[in-house]
């Protein structure tokens, strides 16, 4: 040791500034999952607020708040307050229609002494005395809100108190009045943004589930539109609606959605993403199951046809059930457009979903086992693009795939003004710079471009990630075993998806088994006219949804109305 | 089986048997017997094959939720139904045999000479016991999808090869004398071997009088396809001959031109030709497995189809001898349905009597 370093370390104060913390593994710190409070509401104000301070920890919660006040009801007083969560009510909604009419001293809250000077039977002018009800007296003439409700249960109350209600604890009472004055900052309608059509309307769902629910039922615009409301996680108590047509939908559909929906046992909900893999029939089945839309079009369509939709607050995306696997091939801008221009878009489509999934499986089949498909010209040029890389195809191909995976899984990361920058960097590193250095064939390029298009090609995002992993199971068995890899895999998915139901409903309806192919539910489309009956599969209470001759006005027997 | 299914995965069931056939060749074996008078034959037979099938859905009418495993039960107690069940249980353990062996046999000749053969069969076991693991029900389903692309890829190939037809080598169109195409032809019933699933289709079905529609249009497209593919070998190629290894459908494909660009499209149809002969493996092992629960009254069929897989397996690995599997192919499949046929309708008609005189009494 220097004599230096001996002198600084003796003589000189240096801070330790290294801060090391370790999360024990054992559970000392768990708090007992029992909670000790009691179950209803006393009639001591004192200690209601107790309960509820201590609930909430309202000493270290900063916008737990509870104001205490005093309440005029019939000429008496009592002590009273308020228990509400600061940024999730309306200050404005409070301070005028709930501590103005509670506080002020007025001909509402004092008893008129004068109309209760009553004559008796011996002539004497006497003063008559109600027997005085306060809970009543609250209630009808007190609290000036159009929502509210008693609650005596202390859960209850605090879901509601949770939910952006606020709650009015009287002395002398055992109930709560939860009064609705809800006012938090929420996002407002906008354009869909992961659905994008040219016509049709531009409205998309946001995360609040009563605007959501606003938007269907004034599309709907009929009553037979039932919206049913539960609470899902045991501690987030999400609420989750879920929307059918009663004189549509099927009875047993509507009953199995509400059964699952009220079997899910967790304690936190946030997304519908997590919902839908809670509720799905197969969850290790790589397609989906059900189909998300944020399009209130879309859902509304789907609504009509006999389908349910599950929203869950704090989602913008609405959950059909069932869905089909033409479902995710079909777009909203479908039913917009002549039905021969969407059929023509649902062909490409289709395409796009085989090209993607298969189309490099084919390439290093070819190129490895059944070389004699492509004329000899061509087999040349690959062999001649090929004889300076020094990779094996599959290598080869395997090296763009995951490059190609990573351009577009950072391109969704990264901010929108550089998003640009990644498709340059990928396009000219990956195509340009690769090919240059003899690491991959330019026919490569192509293949990866165009699979990469074919992708993007495909409407439902969940379909595309199916697409995305199943492609790289059939190029290993491309890779592997050729045609009788890829058939082997073909067999085995064709088998597991024929097993496959979702909500009841076969995955390959309407072709397997053969349902009904009319309506706009089948993969090609007919003229609007001529969709006369909603598909079998959905096996609805009214199975026709337009008249046989639905253009009555061509056939001159139109009504002027 | 606690499902029901329609008439279009009815008709599949039947038709995957005569896919698969015909690419098996089923064509090459009925030219060899009739000649240039196969056309003619097959067309015959195929009156023959109606004639049967409409006598079975008759005979049928009386036992609409049983199958024949149950009939020989009903007819001769349980002694009958092991034999009858034995001899169905031979029958479609040797089609499991002779159509992996025959499949195996092609890829390894023309795309993995140098790959080890049990490597080849594992892909068809294991396609096979994904299959029975999931179930009947989504065999079927599978079954109706590729019936209708192995049906379309038939059609693309008459149309790929219309260019080379030549019929003037179907002459002498009745063949070389009467006797071969209407007498000795009449043992090319067992081109319409497709028959035999019938006797298991009435339990199956959803509406039971569409028995005798799906018997008749099976029985139908089945002779049609036949037709079509004896003519376009007869016409294409002078001669099969027997000794030619690979089959005669794969020889076909060969043949087919669309323009410049697709010169040799045979290993398109090869991949359809897999798949069309699993989805048949998987019907057939689950038709063994569906007879073996009866005569045993086991319940868990996937017990014992993993059994019987090992068994094929062990099979197919030890007897690695063509004159084997020619013989099990020709010879011995075209008596034996025969027999499984005779033997059948006589059960059948027994059972109808039987019924008829218990209602009587």
């Amino acid at each position: 040791m220097s004599v230096n370093k001996f002198i600084n370390e003796l003589l000189s104060f240096k801070l330790d500034t290294s801060h090391k913390f370790n999360l024990p593994n054992s559970n000392n710190n768990s708090t007992p999952e029992t909670n000790q409070s009691p179950e209803i509401l006393t009639k001591s104000l004192t200690k209601n607020l107790e309960i509820f301070s201590s609930l909430y920890s309202q000493e270290i919660n900063s916008d737990i708040c509870i104001r205490k006040f005093i309440l005029n009801s019939q000429g008496k007083q009592y002590n009273a307050s308020l228990i509400f969560i600061d940024g999730l009510i309306n200050s404005d909604l409070i301070n005028h229609f709930l501590l103005t009419p509670l506080m002020h001293k007025n001909l509402t809250n004092c008893e008129n002494l004068e109309n209760n000077l009553t004559t008796n039977q011996d002539g004497l002018n006497c003063r008559t005395t109600k027997k005085t009800n306060l809970e009543q007296s609250i209630l009808d003439s007190l609290v000036t809100q159009n929502s509210l409700s008693t609650e005596s249960e202390i859960s209850e109350i605090l879901n509601k108190i949770n939910g952006g209600f606020t709650c009015l604890l009287v002395d002398t009472l055992d109930v709560a009045f939860c009064v609705e004055a809800k006012g938090f900052q929420t996002r407002s309608i906008t354009k869909p943004e992961n659905e994008i059509v040219v016509r049709g309307p531009q409205e998309a769902f946001v995360e609040n589930i009563r605007v959501n629910t606003s938007i269907i039922r004034r599309a709907v615009n009929n009553e037979n539109l039932v919206i049913e409301q539960l609470q899902i996680g045991n501690i987030t108590k999400t609420a989750v609606a879920f929307c059918y047509m009663k004189n549509i939908a099927n009875e047993d559909l509507v009953n199995e959605v509400r059964y699952r929906l009220n079997n899910v046992d967790i304690d936190s909900l946030l997304s519908s993403g997590v919902l839908e893999q809670l509720i799905q029939d197969n969850s290790h089945v790589l397609y989906p199951q059900m189909f998300a839309t944020e399009r209130a079009d879309r859902t509304c369509n789907n609504l009509l046809q006999g389908r349910v939709i599950i929203l869950v607050n704090g989602s913008p995306y609405a959950l059909i059930a069932p869905a089909v696997l033409v479902d995710f091939l079909s777009s909203p801008e479908d039913n917009n457009i002549q039905y021969q221009y969407g059929n023509l878009a649902r062909i490409i489509r289709c395409l796009a979903f085989f090209v993607a999934m298969f189309l490099p499986s084919f390439y290093i089949a070819i190129t490895n086992f059944h070389q004699e498909l492509l004329p000899t010209d061509i087999v040349f040029a690959i062999a001649s693009m090929r004889k300076s890389i020094p990779f094996p195809i599959i290598f080869e191909l395997l090296i763009m795939e995951v490059s190609f995976e990573l351009i577009r899984e950072a391109s969704l990361r990264v901010p929108s003004p550089i998003g640009s920058t990644i498709g340059i960097i990928g396009g000219l590193i990956l195509g340009e710079a690769a090919v240059s250095a003899n690491l991959v064939s330019p026919l490569l390029i192509i293949i990866v471009a165009m699979t990469g298009i074919c992708s993007y090609a495909i409407p439902d995002f969940s379909l595309n990630f199916t697409i995305r992993c199943f492609r790289f199971v059939y190029l290993i068995l491309g890779y592997t075993a050729g045609f009788l890899g890829i058939s082997l895999g073909i067999f085995i998915q064709l088998i597991l998806l024929s097993n496959l139901q979702s909500f009841g409903v076969s995955y390959f309806s309407p072709y397997i088994p053969i349902g009904n192919k009319n309506a706009d539910l089948s993969f090609l489309m007919k003229p609007a006219w001529q969709r006369e009956k909603r598909s079998s599969f959905l096996n609805t209470k009214r199975p026709k949804q337009e008249e046989k001759i639905s253009m009555k006005w061509k056939t001159n027997k139109g009504v002027l109305k | 089986m606690n499902f029901k299914i329609g008439k279009f995965q009815a008709v599949s069931l039947i038709l995957i048997v005569m896919i698969n056939k015909i690419l098996l060749n089923l064509p090459k074996e009925v030219i060899k017997q009739s000649k240039t008078g196969a056309p003619i034959t097959i067309i015959y037979v195929g009156i023959l094959s109606l004639l049967v099938a409409l006598f079975i859905s008759f005979l049928f009418k009386k036992f609409p939720n049983e199958d024949i495993i149950d009939i020989s039960k009903f007819v001769g107690k349980k002694p009958l139904q092991i034999l009858i069940g034995t001899v169905f249980i031979i029958l479609f353990s040797t089609i499991i045999i002779t159509v992996i062996y025959e499949f195996t046999n092609l890829l390894q000749i023309i795309y993995f000479p140098t790959t080890p053969i049990y490597l080849l069969l594992l892909a068809f076991f294991l396609c096979m016991a994904v299959a029975n693991h999931v179930g009947l029900k989504s065999i079927l389903k599978t079954n109706s999808i590729v019936v209708m692309l192995m049906l379309l890829s038939l059609i693309v190939i008459f149309l790929g090869t219309i260019n080379n037809l030549e019929f003037a080598r179907i002459h002498p169109i009745l063949g070389t004398n009467l006797s071969n195409t209407f007498l000795k032809g009449t043992e090319n019933l067992f081109a319409y071997s497709a028959l035999l699933y019938l006797f298991f289709l009435a339990p199956l079905l959803k509406n039971k009088k569409d028995f005798k529609k799906v018997a008749l249009i099976s029985t139908l497209i089945t002779g049609l396809f036949l037709v079509f593919t004896i003519t376009t070998l007869l016409t294409i190629f002078p001669f099969i001959t027997h000794s030619e290894e690979v089959l005669s459908m794969y020889l076909l494909t060969r043949c087919i031109e669309f323009g410049d660009f697709l010169q040799r499209t045979d290993a398109a149809f090869i991949l359809l030709w897999i798949i069309s002969a699993f989805s048949y493996l998987s019907v057939s092992l689950n038709f063994i497995n569906h007879i073996f629960g009866k005569l045993t009254n086991c319940t868990e069929s996937n017990s014992y189809s993993y059994s019987f897989l090992g068994i094929f397996f062990g099979l197919l690995i030890l007897f690695q001898n063509q004159s084997l599997f020619k013989f099990l192919e020709t010879t011995f499949y075209k008596y034996y349905i025969w027999g499984t046929l005779i033997l059948s309708l006589l059960i059948l008609i027994i059972g109808n009597f039987k019924r008829k005189e218990i209602r009587s009494r």
